[in-house]
């Protein structure tokens, strides 16, 4: 089997994670992801928003997809919204085909993402 | 895939259930007419057809067979709206189906009409259907037809007149013992094979008057040697849709042009194949080294995503299902791409899928299920065209894609 050509950066803010994901989003990326973060089990203590950047994501299959919708379902059972941000014009043509938009907000960057929680988190 | 007429109650109020059965018929014939750009040897066949304002009978196609013969039809069938458009799939599948029991244009048209003849339509008795029908052998250059009340193809030469060929008879689904006269000829190198509906010599300006057959020959004898097929026909087309006229038929042109020992002609086809043991990621390196030749060769298509989105889950899909990823087995990639459409061929070693229940299967609710299908879901909506058929070399996925900056 072919390696992961999958990285990870995470960074934890206020309340929540930001994760950067560089490389391949395909079936073999589900145990990369899962050896940083088990989103089954949550984000941890008191974190209410994930933001996943793709903006250094050079292709995504059906199955990253699918990796992307479960972990977005994951959220709903565990209380944390998630956001994508950095996707190219394809791939969010390509979400919104295979429904990934029903449990996740796009948005261009995590600038944009950052505001939007940052609003919600003030009420607004 | 999108829903004709958008579902629910609406489809039943008002105008709505004439649109919805447009929409429909269209959806339809957009599945079962392949675009046609395709090249064998030194032989390539391209076509282009326009519909009129309601859903019109126009059919063709293009067939390679056995590596050196390639099969043309162009046809016609009456009526318009659903009925013509689901007569066209069902004279497509009894074109290729007969193809496959071999025989001559003519014989193809006689077992076509006696099937045709046999339903007994008041509608077919009537009218009938025309086709016509040209197999090349591509290497000796020798072309046989055959017509079915279709107007006569030409045979035409840069800079000079062109000739029209007899083939008159009775169109398919009149009468059962009709027989078909059979034409052979040789094609010389650089020449063109043309065929065509009656759409597009009827075609009539703002005053009425037919577009008609002096044009069209005028229109073959200007047509330089270093205009391809496609951009010929095209500026045809669009030539005819500038005079403004509300346009009552189909208008198609199937173009064989034979370029043996014109070496410059070759050079606008380009093709690429791989070959990958079925691993998972497998697709990885293809989608990649794909990506990079489009950006270099097709850059202007705007397809460049659509097709290695496309051709990676087809490979994907073939080494984990078609070969369960048995590395022994192989998982084959072939391009074939012209200057308007893209063909590319994902070859497997098993035994293919029952495509309904795949797409029906594609939205479980299991987690750990979900992405099943969804590979099928996206090339069916960005494929211009797809089929799956299984061959005496494998399972076979096959893909069209028209560039976004040709399409008619």
């Amino acid at each position: 089997m072919m390696d992961s050509m999958l990285e990870l950066n995470i960074v934890p803010f206020d309340a929540g994670l930001s994760v950067t994901l560089k490389g391949d989003l395909d079936q073999q990326a589900e145990q990369k992801i899962r050896s940083v973060l088990n989103w089954e089990d949550g984000i941890g203590e008191g974190r209410r928003y994930l933001i996943l950047n793709l903006h250094e994501v050079n292709f995504i299959n059906s199955s990253g997809m699918a990796l992307l919708i479960r972990i977005a379902r994951a959220g709903r059972k565990r209380g944390y919204h998630t956001f994508i941000c950095g996707a190219s014009a394809h791939y969010q043509k390509l979400f919104r085909m295979v429904g990934l938009t029903e449990y996740v907000m796009l948005y261009p960057d995590d600038y944009a993402a950052l505001q939007r929680i940052e609003a919600l988190e003030s009420g607004v | 895939m999108p829903e004709p007429g958008g579902g629910g109650s609406r489809l039943f109020g008002g105008a709505e259930p004439l649109a919805a059965e447009l929409r429909l018929a269209l959806e339809v014939q957009r599945k079962w007419q392949p675009p046609v750009d395709l090249r064998l040897g030194a032989c390539r066949v391209t076509a282009r057809s326009r519909q009129a304002a309601e859903v019109g009978g126009d059919l063709f196609d293009a067939v390679v067979l056995d590596d050196t013969v390639v099969a043309v039809l162009v046809g016609d069938v009456p009526g318009k709206g659903l009925q013509a458009a689901f007569m066209v799939p069902a004279l497509l599948l009894l074109f290729r189906s007969e193809l496959k029991r071999g025989a001559s244009p003519a014989g193809l048209l006689e077992r076509m009409n006696r099937v045709l003849a046999g339903l007994r339509a008041e509608s077919l008795a009537a009218v009938g259907v025309t086709l016509g029908i040209g197999l090349l052998d591509v290497e000796a250059g020798e072309m046989r037809y055959a017509g079915a009340g279709h107007p006569a193809p030409y045979l035409a030469m840069p800079g000079a007149r062109p000739r029209q060929l007899d083939s008159s008879s009775l169109p398919l689904g009149m009468s059962p013992e009709e027989s078909y006269r059979e034409t052979v000829f040789r094609l010389a190198p650089g020449e063109r094979f043309v065929l065509y509906t009656d759409g597009v010599i009827e075609d009539a300006g703002p005053d009425g008057e037919m577009y008609g057959f002096d044009r069209l020959e005028a229109e073959l004898a200007d047509w330089p040697d270093d205009v391809p097929a496609a951009d010929w026909m095209e500026r045809l087309l669009d030539g005819q849709e500038s005079r403004e006229a509300s346009r009552r038929d189909d208008r198609t042109l199937l173009v064989v042009e034979y370029a043996a020992g014109k070496a410059g002609r070759r050079a606008e086809l380009r093709e690429r194949s791989w070959r990958v043991p079925s691993a998972p990621g497998c697709e990885r390196s293809i989608a990649a080294e794909l990506a990079a030749m489009l950006r270099e060769d097709w850059s202007d298509s705007g397809r460049t995503d659509d097709i290695v989105t496309c051709v990676a889950e087809a490979v994907m899909n073939a080494a984990e299902h078609g070969n369960g990823f048995d590395e022994r087995k192989a998982v084959a990639v072939q391009v074939h791409f012209g200057h308007s459409i893209m063909v590319c061929r994902i070859r497997d070693e098993g035994d293919g899928f029952d495509l309904p229940a795949k797409l029906a299967d594609s939205r479980p609710d299991d987690d750990n299920e979900y992405g099943r299908g969804w590979g099928l879901r996206l090339i069916d909506e960005l494929t211009d065209y797809w089929i799956a058929a299984r061959d005496e070399h494998g399972f076979c996925v096959e893909m069209y894609f028209l560039s976004h900056h040709r399409k008619s």
